[in-house]
């Protein structure tokens, strides 16, 4: 189909679909922030494979990650009482408020994009491919294209952006081309568990917010203070028999 | 020296020369060519992975920047305090730490991803940026080193200028070893880096690798050429060197010890990488071999034999360089986050690796392999034209 | 001096300098944009991701330039809380379309079978080879000893149709899925009638107890998890019984580890507290089941009131009446008890037969009862290994906390005496009432098998359907017990012809199939991958993914009918299996082809299929094929979509029809029209089985425990539908890619094995060897190694179906109803023992 026929993947969405992937209302400065719930995550990784999918990301790499809270892969881990135990983090770029990589890259490759609920951007073109930000994050997001790229089809290119030169730094965007037409980012949409929810930060009275407030939440690495705009919701008591 | 032995030493020089010439050459057109090989396929030929994404590259940046510290501490403040004790070294001293930061910068270029793009650093820096100051101190510290030299090789000093280099040398040389510290020590995300006693640390291993190098350089020199240092300087050095090992060890025993005494989990954990870990080797060789054997030998009377302090100089260049090996993987062995399956890492093949390990290739080093022969390059034509041609009185 | 040091310097820094500056201009990559520019597309296709899995999930699939290059959950269903569905298998499953192991031509094997050597053939030829052979096959043996597979229907209606139609016009022997995958819940048929009859999983946020037996929901029912968090939300309580801590567990309120095959024991000891409490609901039994029926003593079957009097019904049932003292006659028009009878549910009681003599009866009940007394929760702990606590709290909160729902797994139905355990876990739905209403039921997920629509005009010719024979038996050939009118071919089989199925790897007892596969003159494989059956076979013919063809889908897990449509053209030379048969019967059967195949594309399957149930009450009425393009269509079932509802509401007897089998096929297995716990058909009597018992585990008889330890245990890994995914670059780079055998520390250690050992798995059937995984959430005396992985990830052996058992239980020989009541395979009844490679 010649170029000027071609439609962007939101448009050629089913009615249905589309208002499924809506953002709802926002505030007048949105400031975009997640929350999972731990709770419902069931360790799937299919937010982790469409993140894979919707980004092109290359074989060997992975923007975003389930980890296990246990001793391996999907493997429990014995409580200090004695019993077993197991639960899941979803964990992809935390898009903090005060981003220590931001603050190190040499070139402003990485920066707060203020136009765009203040998510931390990577503009490979600027990219000298120091890695000073890959040390710099405690939480270990970010992944390099150390040589080129490999990937599980060959012959043309999969998902919805361009890949990324070999030499730069990637990492989640918070789908930010789908932010732009009015889209929850894919693993937001994709997740068959309904553990994430998006927002707006900024908006008090929206659902992420509330949710946030009444099921209580904490941060990843709340103490380093990089204030992350991602929260991971409390998990409910338990009422064992 | 009679006229004959000066003859005589000069052929012998000489006939060694090209073929020291040519494996230093050789060396660097290695070092090209890998750089090249890596420029075009990309930093995957090397052993890294998203887990440990800094190595040889920076560890040897870490150690130049150190080793040239050294030399030029030891020349300005030897310059500040009007001591005459260490004046036959200055030439050397300073050519060790002109020529080791030039290749500290260089050494920059091969863990670029994307080297070609480096010029954006000067058009756009990023004020915040640890990174940018360390590139400024080291632009500075290479002029002020290329203005000492110049200083040296006039026949005609103006008394008192290098006095006043000194001011501007010694701090200078203190910042590059401190900011490049601070490339680390700053980072919330690596608990093993951030620690105040970080810059300390870099300025005390800086000062005994630096002064390593000028005991280790200084004597060959001096056998190799008709260039001799001041007779007993060696003693001199070795003792200088007691003391500069001793706060060095200080302050890595302070280090360990108030994060034993921390118990904090995850601090207690990276501790053990070194101390019984994947690390104990290295960490061990950097105790013993870098700082137990050289104090003892420079405390002891065999500093009075200059075979002695020459190999506790270089004994104790080992060592710092095994002090840099540690600071890097130990902090890149261990994430923060650490559950897994970790981070992937970043090739086909080596996907999730929960003991992620690192194996320098080929192509590293050849790079350094180049690095190095580009040192030697430099110090051997600057002690050719620099330092030998220096008149001293013999004696 | 030639050069100076500051020249030297000068000179190299400029030329540093110029150096990097040219390489900035002459190699300034700048793929990288600005953030926020994303791919267009051409276009958004809507269509089902449908493997076997009951997900049945709307996805779009993303199409640029002829091709797949991403696949979404079309997230659209009309009730908000189905989305989004899917998981991460269907959402990389372009890397299957497009991947190395795709097949793009017509293969027909040039070396061994098995060499994997083969030659590249047009369809031309490979349909005129295929189609002479089964023809010289079919008119020397007859048609029938061809022996054609696909997996269950509910994956596909319109394809997986397209066998039963060819198979019809032919001939053709027709095997079975749904029984065949043991997957069939025997206690289902035995005790309600029906071939199952699960609630819809929305309808597990209702309960307020949820009691989840040998099933790992959060793995194998990915898209339908959330429902168990929404009712944990609600102030439910959750509580799993596995022999393994799995996913599933740990979300738990409460986790129950059992020895694996012992949750009858477990389920009778929780019946025994329940009856013991007064917690049992008699007015049900009463209403509901056979209960108050009398059995007569010394037959063990039931009394009729043919037997009270001459000319007397065989269809009436006699209860007693406590308030007058006498038998009573009830009929099997309608459920509940005659109008002022208080039947008895206990007891024993003399009743006059005509002729004179009497005899003692009790209710079947008392049969019920008697066994469940015996089954003290102290004797329920020492053979089930739960502790008696447990159990008794157990059954507390089950009985109490209402409405509560059983959800039952393959964990537990795949047992040689998979029947007796679904038994006991429906005689607690029973005693507590929780049958027909919202939030409660016993409900066995297993596979995609549901018919939920009326096939019949498409997998019929007229009236004439395909003969079914349960592909058990062509791997065991007949049993003594099969049932006479299973339609074994007279000359045996002689062909195979699998279509969307790793036949030969995901069959058990592999070694058995391998003998099979050598009497057979041709094996035809219809697949999009190159599977190890594949490899084995004599032709392979490249499928369509349902990507690249139509189709119609369903679950039992949520009433929605949705289409496949293609949104790309096949890839390489595949074509549907429609487009095959049609071809195939063509040059077999011209005339048949011509009546029954010519001119029928997927479309007018579907509208065939439609019209047939598009009437008043029927399950597609009003549904057209223009809604299914736009998107998923509910089905006319309740909301929420729950089991028995007419039955419990409206006393309509049991059991509701389980289609395609005609009532008639399916009302005999409840001669009362109630609920059954007492069974009076002649081999229940004699296996001792006319009530709910437990029995040991079976494992063909043939290995002794002492010499084979270690039960295997091989359930079904999120990674994978079966073995479809297991070659799949994502997920493998995920988890690693070997196969890993989960065993207790004490089992480890005892045999000198260490977490990450290579390790043997094996019995007399056959071996694999893998890797150990060792850890405190294995069940002791037990080895789990999911099913599944193709080959090539093992370092020895076919697989772990090398060791499961083909054996077939008589019970489910007492009558035949393919896919209904049928021989169900026991997989994880195995005995095993490991030992380090």
């Amino acid at each position: 189909m010649p170029e000027d026929t071609k439609i962007s993947p939101v448009d050629a969405l089913p009615e249905a679909s589309r208002e499924y992937g809506a953002i709802g209302e926002v505030s007048d400065d949105p400031r975009w922030g997640m929350a999972v719930d731990t709770e419902r995550c069931i360790g799937c990784w299919s937010c982790a494979v469409i993140c894979k999918s919707e980004n092109d990301v290359p074989l060997g790499m992975w923007w975003n990650r389930i980890l296990t809270k246990g001793e391996a892969l999907d493997t429990p881990e014995t409580s200090e009482s004695g019993g077993l135990d197991m639960s899941w983090v979803p964990l992809a770029c935390q898009h903090c408020d005060d981003p220590p990589c931001m603050k190190v890259c040499p070139t402003s490759a990485t920066f707060v994009d203020a136009e765009h609920g203040y998510l931390v951007e990577v503009n490979q073109d600027d990219c000298i491919g120091r890695r000073y930000c890959m040390a710099a994050c405690p939480y270990g997001v970010r992944v390099f294209n150390w040589g080129e790229p490999e990937y599980a089809v060959d012959g043309f290119d999969l998902g919805m952006v361009e890949g990324r030169p070999i030499g730069s730094v990637e990492k989640c965007t918070m789908c930010i081309h789908r932010l732009e037409e009015g889209q929850v980012p894919s693993c937001v949409w994709s997740c068959p568990a309904q553990a994430r929810i998006f927002g707006d930060l900024n908006d008090s009275d929206g659902e992420l917010v509330r949710t946030i407030e009444d099921r209580g939440a904490t941060q990843l690495l709340e103490e380093k203070g990089t204030k992350p705009k991602v929260y991971y919701l409390e998990e409910r008591r338990r009422r064992s028999l | 020296m009679s006229a004959v032995a000066t003859t005589a030493r000069a052929a012998e020089r000489r006939s060694w020369g090209p073929a020291w010439y040519g494996l230093l050459v050789g060396g660097m057109i290695v070092g090209l060519g890998c750089f090249v090989y890596q420029w075009v396929n990309g930093l995957a030929v090397t052993g890294l992975s998203n887990t440990i994404s800094w190595g040889m590259y920076i560890i040897t940046f870490m150690f130049l920047v150190g080793i040239s510290a050294g030399g030029l501490i030891v020349a300005a403040g030897a310059e500040l305090v009007g001591s005459e004790r260490f004046s036959s070294l200055q030439r050397l001293a300073v050519l060790l730490s002109g020529a080791a930061i030039l290749a500290a910068a260089i050494s920059i270029m091969p863990d670029l991803g994307r080297p070609q793009m480096v010029w954006r650093m000067l058009r756009q820096p990023h004020w915040t940026s640890p990174l940018i100051w360390d590139v400024i101190i080291i632009g500075v510290y290479l002029t002020i080193a290329a203005v000492d030299l110049y200083i040296l090789t006039r026949p005609n000093p103006r008394p008192g200028a290098l006095r006043t280099m000194a001011f501007f040398a010694l701090p200078a040389a203190v910042l590059v070893h401190s900011i490049t510290a601070w490339i680390f020590g700053l980072l919330v995300a690596r608990p093993f880096w951030n620690t105040a006693l970080m810059a300390p640390m870099f300025v005390s291993s800086a000062l005994v690798s630096g002064l390593g190098l000028l005991i280790v350089t200084a004597h060959v020199v001096d056998r190799t050429t008709e260039w001799e240092p001041d007779r007993n300087v060696f003693d001199d050095l070795g003792r200088l060197m007691v003391w500069f090992i001793a706060v060095d060890g200080f302050l890595l025993f302070a280090e360990i010890l108030t994060t034993y005494a921390s118990r904090v989990p995850d601090h207690l954990k990276q501790l053990n990488v070194l101390l019984t870990g994947r690390l104990a080797p290295v960490f061990w060789a950097e105790v013993v071999i870098g700082v137990v054997v050289p104090f003892a030998i420079c405390a002891s009377r065999l500093r009075k034999r200059r075979g002695w302090v020459v190999a506790a100089g270089a004994l104790a260049m080992v060592g710092v360089f095994a002090k840099r090996i540690n600071i890097v993987m130990t902090s890149m062995f261990m994430p923060l986050v650490g559950l897994e399956p970790g981070i992937p890492g970043g090739r086909p093949g080596q996907e999730f690796a929960p003991d992620p390990i690192y194996i320098p290739t080929w192509v590293e080093a050849g790079i350094l392999l180049g690095l190095a022969c580009f040192i030697g390059l430099v110090v051997t034509l600057g002690v050719r034209y620099l330092v030998v041609p220096e008149r001293r009185p013999a004696g | 001096m030639p050069v100076t040091r500051r020249q030297f310097l000068a000179g190299a820094g400029a030329t540093a300098g110029v150096a990097v500056a040219a390489s900035a201009t002459v190699l300034a990559d700048d793929v990288g944009q600005e953030p926020g520019r994303s791919l267009l597309v051409d276009k958004v296709v809507r269509t089902t991701c449908s493997p076997n899995c009951t997900g049945s999930c709307g996805q779009l699939a993303f199409v640029r330039d002829g091709r797949i290059v991403k696949i979404q959950q079309a997230a659209d269903y009309p009730d908000a809380v189905y989305s989004p569905r899917g998981c991460m298998k269907g959402l990389s499953y372009h890397l299957q379309v497009y991947g190395p192991d795709r097949i793009t031509t017509p293969l027909i094997r040039t070396g061994e079978r098995g060499s994997g050597e083969f030659r590249e053939a047009t369809w031309e030829e490979a349909l005129d080879h295929v189609a002479s052979e089964m023809k010289r096959i079919g008119e020397t043996h007859g048609y029938d000893s061809i022996h054609v597979f696909g997996q269950v229907p509910g994956s596909g209606y319109i394809q997986k149709g397209a066998n039963y139609r060819a198979s019809a016009v032919l001939g053709m022997s027709h095997g079975t899925s749904f029984d065949y995958n043991g997957d069939l819940p025997m206690a289902m048929p035995i005790t309600f009638g029906v071939q199952n009859a699960e609630h819809e999983s929305k309808d597990w946020a209702n309960a307020k107890f949820l009691l989840v037996v040998g099933a790992n929901p959060l793995e194998t029912r990915i898209p339908d998890a959330h429902f168990l968090f929404d009712a944990a939300a609600n102030g439910a309580r959750l509580v799993v019984v596995d022999p393994v801590f799995s996913a599933t567990a740990s979300k738990a309120d409460t986790w129950i580890r059992l020895r694996p095959g012992t949750d009858a024991a477990f389920a009778l000891g929780v019946a025994n507290v329940i009856l013991r409490e007064g917690l049992h609901d008699e007015a049900f039994l009463r209403t509901y089941t056979d209960a108050p029926l009398l059995v007569n003593e010394s037959t063990g079957k039931r009394l009729r009131e043919a037997d009270l009097r001459p000319g007397g019904s065989t269809e009436r049932f006699v209860v007693w009446d406590a308030r007058t003292e006498r038998p009573v006659t009830v009929g099997i028009d309608r459920l509940g008890m005659p109008a002022g009878v208080e039947a008895a549910l206990t007891g024993s009681y003399e009743v006059g037969l005509a002729g004179g003599a009497t005899v003692v009866a009790r209710p079947g009940w008392d049969h019920v009862r008697a066994e469940i007394e015996t089954w003290t929760p102290e004797r329920a702990s020492e053979t089930c290994g739960a502790s008696a606590e447990i159990i008794e709290r157990v059954a507390l909160a089950y009985a109490t906390e209402k409405p509560g729902a059983i959800l039952m797994g393959g964990g537990s139905n795949h047992w040689y005496h998979g029947d007796l355990t679904g038994r006991a876990y429906a005689l607690l739905a029973v005693l507590t009432g929780n049958v027909g209403r919202s939030g409660g039921g016993f409900s066995v997920y297993v596979g995609q098998y549901k018919v939920r629509v009326v096939a019949a005009p498409w997998n019929n010719v007229g009236e004439v359907k395909a003969p079914i024979v349960s592909s058990i038996y062509w791997l065991t050939g007949p049993t003594e017990t099969m049932h006479p009118s299973v339609p074994y071919p007279k000359n045996g089989f002689k062909a195979l012809f699998l279509t969307f199925s790793n036949f030969l790897l995901q069959s058990p007892n592999t070694n058995q199939a391998f003998e099979r596969l050598a009497e057979m003159e041709l094996v035809v494989d219809v697949d999009h991958q190159m599977t190890d059956t594949a490899r084995w076979s004599d032709v392979i013919l490249p499928a369509t993914t349902w990507y690249e063809k139509t189709d119609l889908t369903a679950t039992p897990l949520h009433p929605y009918l949705q289409l496949q449509q293609p949104a790309i053209e096949p890839v390489g030379e595949s074509r549907s299996e429609l487009w095959i048969w049609s071809e195939l019967v063509r040059r077999i059967d011209e005339e048949g082809w011509r009546e029954w195949f010519e001119g029928w594309t997927e479309e007018k399957a579907i509208e065939a299929i439609l019209a047939a149930g598009d009437v008043p009450g029927g399950p597609t009425e009003g549904i057209t094929l223009g809604q299914l393009r736009e998107g998923p269509v509910r089905l006319n079932v309740p909301d929420p979509d729950v089991a028995f509802k007419a039955q419990v509401e409206d006393l309509v007897p049991f059991p509701p029809v389980s289609l395609p089998a005609p009532i008639e096929s399916t009302e005999v297995f409840l001669p009362t029209r109630r609920i059954e716990l007492y069974k009076e058909e002649d081999r229940f009597l004699e296996l001792g089985e006319q009530v709910v018992t437990f029995k040991d585990p079976h494992d063909d008889g043939v290995h002794d425990p002492a010499e084979y330890p270690l039960t295997l245990l091989s359930p079904h890994s999120k990674w994978r539908i079966h073995s479809t995914y297991s070659n799949n670059a994502w997920l493998e780079e995920i988890h690693g890619g070997k196969p890993q055998v989960l065993l207790h520390p004490d089992d480890a250690a005892a045999r000198g094995i260490a977490d990450g050992d290579p390790i043997v798995v094996f019995n007399t059937r056959g071996s694999v060897t893998a890797w150990a995984h060792v850890h405190d959430s294995a069940g002791p005396g037990t080895a789990t190694l999911p099913e599944g992985w193709w080959s090539r990830y093992y370092l020895d052996g076919k697989g772990v179906n090398e060791l499961t058992s083909s054996a077939i239980n008589p019970i489910h020989e007492v009558w035949y109803v393919p896919n209904i009541w049928a021989p169900s395979t026991g997989w994880k009844d195995c005995r095993c023992e490991v030992r380090r490679a």
